[in-house]
């Protein structure tokens, strides 16, 4: 495909109309986000395209296309000051081998630390929101670290006295373009009864606004972003927030026997949820969503690996990332083993020295990077303030 | 009895597409006239894309595996080629298409390293950029 471009436009046979700008970011919206950040360097015309606020919307629905392999990353909380978030790099067959990749020089394979109070509450749409667990209940954090930008969401309007227990999600507005926050608070009200709160907050104001709806349940830990909503799974079933009609829909859900050890995700743009409950050897099933609309749920994996217990798992085609639990007398630790389905072989993950104590549930996730620059919508934490100080090793990228 | 569009490229070549073809054009389906003139697209191109329109206007599921392998190989044509199917399916609105090059485009990009891109690439013409930078510094 070598065509000597220059002398195609000079002999004047190539239309010396250039191609529109929509067009352009059409094309750049497809590459992956770790290059588009190298073209911003080339020229200002390349700096303004890739900046376009619009390229991160159109970026996000072409993630599925994209075939660069996920950061990912595990996430506990420990009863020290500093809780550990180890990032593991993904894993690129060329045809010939796997080989380690690295998802951007400065934020690949390490161990960050942060501070204990914040708990990772999804790492969605190129997005890690962290949310204050503390009894505090200061506000959430959100974080783009492949621009090292973070961002802190406004403080909520629900007394922190009152709140037991709240769950966030990101989603994308279709008819207004814009994105928003979902906060559901659990908490007690001032006449002692205990009920759900629903907030929103749209990128770029100031305040959250409560809505009317509230979901019909208490949420869980496993949310997953798919179709520009965030979705999450309950006991079996699966809870949908609209972020375009901002009310709670339960999606159907494949129809599984009870008692199963599931894991919900996106896996390539579609909702999935692996099965993984064993008895003697883990017999792994992948169940996606083929079609939204008509609520189709099919069985794209049946694979047996033999893996002791597990607490849960991460899926991107060919590869799967399996949280184990290495536990040693009373140490509770836990170990990151790779699958490549492609070559049946597994591997386990080196991070730091592999393995990390944990206190608290450890959670999987996997994040792809976005373009979505966090400063157009507020002020960026400050180097140096107390909330950047907690997540700040995250935001230089600098592994311990 | 469904009506017959006249496509009219820049070189003053007529060509005649059905209506189901011809809507898959929005710039057509929002037209008050069945006589269409698509400015700056030559008769070569302007054919290609009444052959995408009329291929897949005959095949109602676009998911089709043997449609996938057409459009596969339509896509598979030089840069130029490439530049000027987007330039008339964009003036056209023709949204698949539109897609479909456009994917090549990134697919094509991918394929080679970033040097390439920015030597090959005529939109983003570095070198007259840097000319001009220099020009209004005074050099």
């Amino acid at each position: 495909m070598e065509i000597s471009w220059t002398k195609e436009m000079s002999s004047g046979s190539h239309s010396s109309k250039d191609l529109p700008t929509a067009i352009l970011l059409n094309i750049l919206s497809r590459l992956p986000a770790k290059s588009l950040f190298r073209f911003q360097c080339v020229s200002k015309i390349f700096y303004k395209l890739v900046n376009d606020p619009s390229l991160a919307a159109m970026h996000l629905q072409h993630t599925d296309m994209i075939e660069e392999p996920p950061l990912v990353m595990v996430h506990s909380r420990s009863a020290s000051k500093y809780s550990r978030l180890m990032l593991f790099r993904g894993w690129k067959y060329n045809g010939d081998s796997w080989t380690a990749t690295s998802y951007d020089d400065s934020f690949s394979s390490g161990i960050l630390s942060i501070e204990t109070k914040y708990e990772l509450e999804f790492a969605s749409g190129g997005l890690l929101c962290f949310k204050d667990s503390s009894l505090s209940r200061g506000p959430a954090l959100l974080c783009n670290p492949l621009r090292g930008e973070a961002l802190e969401l406004p403080p909520s309007n629900v007394n922190s006295l009152s709140r037991l227990n709240e769950w966030y999600g990101i989603g994308v507005d279709a008819t207004t373009s814009t994105y928003k926050i979902v906060n559901i608070v659990f908490g007690i009200d001032p006449s002692r009864s205990s009920s759900y709160l629903t907030q929103v907050h749209v990128l770029g104001t100031s305040s959250w606004r409560r809505i009317p709806a509230v979901p019909p349940c208490g949420l869980s830990k496993q949310n997953a972003f798919a179709y520009g909503n965030t979705y999450w799974l309950i006991g079996q079933c699966i809870l949908c927030f609209d972020f375009n009609e901002e009310r709670f829909i339960w999606t159907s859900h494949p129809n599984l026997p009870s008692k199963r050890v599931l894991n919900l995700l996106n896996l390539r743009g579609s909702l999935a949820i692996v099965d993984a409950t064993s008895v003697s050897v883990t017999e792994v099933e992948v169940w996606v969503l083929k079609s939204h609309d008509k609520k189709e749920w099919v069985k794209d994996y049946n694979i047996k690996l033999n893996v002791g217990p597990s607490y849960c798992y991460e899926w991107w085609p060919l590869n799967c990332f399996i949280l184990v639990d290495d536990s040693r007398s009373r140490k509770s630790i836990v170990g990151v083993l790779h699958y490549n389905l492609g070559w049946g072989s597994r591997k386990r993950l080196r991070c730091g020295n592999g393995r990390v104590e944990v206190n608290s549930v450890p959670k999987i996730f996997s994040y792809t990077g976005s373009l979505i620059s966090l400063k157009t919508y507020g002020n960026l934490l400050v180097e140096g303030s107390e909330a950047a100080q907690g997540i700040g090793t995250l935001l230089s990228g600098k592994a311990t | 009895m469904s009506r017959v569009f006249k496509l009219k490229s820049s070189d003053n070549e007529t060509f005649e597409v059905e209506e189901a073809a011809a809507l898959l054009s929005e710039t057509i389906k929002s037209s008050s006239s069945t006589e269409i003139t698509v400015p700056n697209v030559k008769a070569e191109i302007l054919g290609k894309v009444v052959e995408w329109c009329n291929k897949h206007a005959e095949s109602e599921d676009t998911k089709d595996q043997l449609i996938k392998e057409w459009d596969a190989e339509f896509v598979s044509v030089d840069q130029h080629v490439l530049f000027k199917l987007i330039t008339a399916a964009d003036y056209l609105q023709i949204k698949e298409l539109v897609d479909q090059l456009t994917q090549r485009v990134g697919d094509m990009i991918k394929a080679k390293t970033l040097k390439t891109v920015e030597m090959t690439y005529p939109t983003f013409n570095v070198e007259r950029e840097v000319q001009e930078e220099l020009k209004s510094l005074g050099f």
